[in-house]
């Protein structure tokens, strides 16, 4: 069954169908999720949210644009949404000071995103370390922007859409978001 | 074109955006620009770091938001109208001159039904015994999956049979055979994350010779690395038995991934089997990833046995 068939099997009511569709996107959906968020727990709340959309609002959905856009539609608003709120508590100093001297309270964070991957290790720290502060440095959209294009391989127009914008914004955070890390990374490339 | 505007679209060169004639004149630039092919480079470079932060979804994350979000639908559905007068005349709406034809279909049906009594959605979702059967089940006799066929029958004649995503849950003791072949059936259901857990719960009983030859050949022929994993992880207490070695040895020289091609290579070391060595100086001859191969040799070096030879 192609991806049309399957849709409109689903908004007829067909739970295999809704089933099949949530399985072609969901490990990407999670990826994304997973990368923008870095939390394993705030990454399920916006697959659970998404797809709770995407089930309630799929009657209403009329091909007006791919379901790929629309989907990613719903889960880019949720993940800005977090992010927007992760950037509140950001503001919370992690360094403190205490008696016995400074304590990085973000140090004793566990980290989530599947380090002990051999792949992982052979990037070197530094490098690593940088291309993370780069991106938490970015913008929400020239965030979105770049995961999108680099980690989910979305065409910019595609981005554009899904983000509410043009497929020229898209292009304009991608060049902002490439060029902070070129001037970052510079020595190491 | 003048080089910050070449630089520009370097970026979208790589991501694969521009136009065919674009592209031509990004090359052409490039080809007698030196700043801007060293640019491409830094930028192909940039992109190679890129390539090692994508992470992988972790198979027990998706497992749980997939199971979850199963019983989340399952709670949403009861809210939800099998019948939905919106899909189907969105469905109507794409063959032109069905419309006006639909519409009054659709009137007739709305007529006759209030004449009737009652309507159509009461006939539909009405109190006549409705059968719940889900989209897949596995024979516990035979440890078979098969596909069930919703059947119904109602005195009314209306029925309605649907597949609903649901859990489906069993309970018994580990050592049920019943439930051992229903996990062990498991195994090979076309969900990943299905078969993970079926791993999961099987990694206990590896003693058990079928199992561990089911993991085997998991861990051996299964297309999804996480589930490849999961079994590497429960075939580990068994790294010296002669069979698991044997597949170890296979993995570590053919599977794709070097997450597993890497865990492969220390349990393989931990077996101190005397083929080890052997399976190690073939790695050194094969491997083009770096750490994979300063693995082997660190391992070599551990057993004092040769690795400068390659």
């Amino acid at each position: 069954m192609d991806e049309e068939a399957l849709i409109r099997a689903a908004q007829a009511g067909d739970h295999e169908a809704f089933e099949r569709l949530v399985k072609q996107y969901d490990s990407s959906v999670l990826r994304l999720a997973t990368n923008l968020l870095r939390s394993e727990e705030d990454a399920y709340d916006v697959y659970q949210e998404a797809f709770l959309r995407v089930f309630r609002n799929l009657p209403k959905f009329r091909f007006d644009c791919s379901f790929n856009t629309w989907l990613y539609r719903i889960v880019n608003n949720l993940c800005v949404d977090y992010l927007r709120r992760k950037r509140v508590r950001r503001t919370e100093p992690s360094v403190l000071e205490t008696e016995e001297g400074s304590v990085d309270r973000l140090a004793s964070v566990p980290d989530t995103r599947g380090f002990a991957d051999p792949e992982r290790r052979l990037l070197s720290q530094e490098v690593h370390d940088r291309i993370r502060a780069v991106l938490d440095g970015l913008t929400v959209r020239e965030r979105m922007v770049f995961e999108l294009r680099h980690f989910q391989g979305m065409r910019l127009k595609e981005i554009g859409e899904s983000l509410g914008t043009t497929e020229e914004a898209a292009k304009n955070c991608l060049f902002r978001a490439t060029r902070k890390l070129r001037s970052e990374l510079g020595g190491l490339l | 074109m003048n080089c910050e505007t070449i630089k520009d679209l370097l970026v979208l060169l790589n991501c694969g955006e521009l136009s065919f004639e674009e592209e031509e004149t990004v090359e052409s630039h490039v080809e007698s620009c030196t700043a801007c092919r060293a640019e491409r480079q830094r930028l192909q470079r940039l992109d190679a770091f890129l390539e090692l932060e994508t992470t992988a979804v972790p198979s027990d994350l998706l497992a749980r938001c997939r199971r979850d979000l199963r019983a989340r639908l399952a709670r949403e559905a009861p809210h939800r109208t099998w019948f939905s007068p919106v899909a189907l005349w969105q469905s109507i709406g794409s063959i032109p001159w069905l419309k006006p034809t639909g519409a009054l279909a659709l009137l007739a049906v709305g007529f006759m039904s209030g004449r009737i009594g009652g309507g159509v959605s009461d006939r539909l979702m009405g109190p006549g015994p409705v059968q719940l059967s889900s989209a897949h089940s596995v024979s516990a006799q035979t440890g078979t999956p098969t596909e069930a066929e919703p059947t119904t029958a109602s005195p009314e004649g209306s029925q309605v049979s649907y597949r609903p995503i649901t859990q489906t849950q069993s309970a018994a003791e580990p050592n049920d055979a019943r439930m051992r072949n229903l996990l062990l059936a498991a195994i090979n259901d076309q969900d990943p994350a299905l078969r993970v857990d079926s791993i999961d719960l099987l990694q206990h009983r590896c003693s058990d010779e079928t199992v561990r030859r089911a993991l085997l050949t998991a861990l051996k022929s299964d297309k999804n690395s996480g589930v490849r994993l999961k079994a590497l992880d429960a075939l580990r207490p068994y790294a010296q038995n002669p069979e698991t070695r044997v597949v170890l040895a296979g993995v570590v020289l053919n599977d794709n991934s070097p997450t597993i091609r890497a865990q492969a290579i220390d349990l393989l070391v931990q077996s101190r089997g005397t083929d080890v060595a052997s399976t190690l100086q073939e790695v050194l001859r094969r491997e083009e990833n770096p750490y994979i191969r300063e693995r082997s040799v660190n391992a070599l070096r551990a057993m004092k046995a040769s690795a400068g030879t390659f």
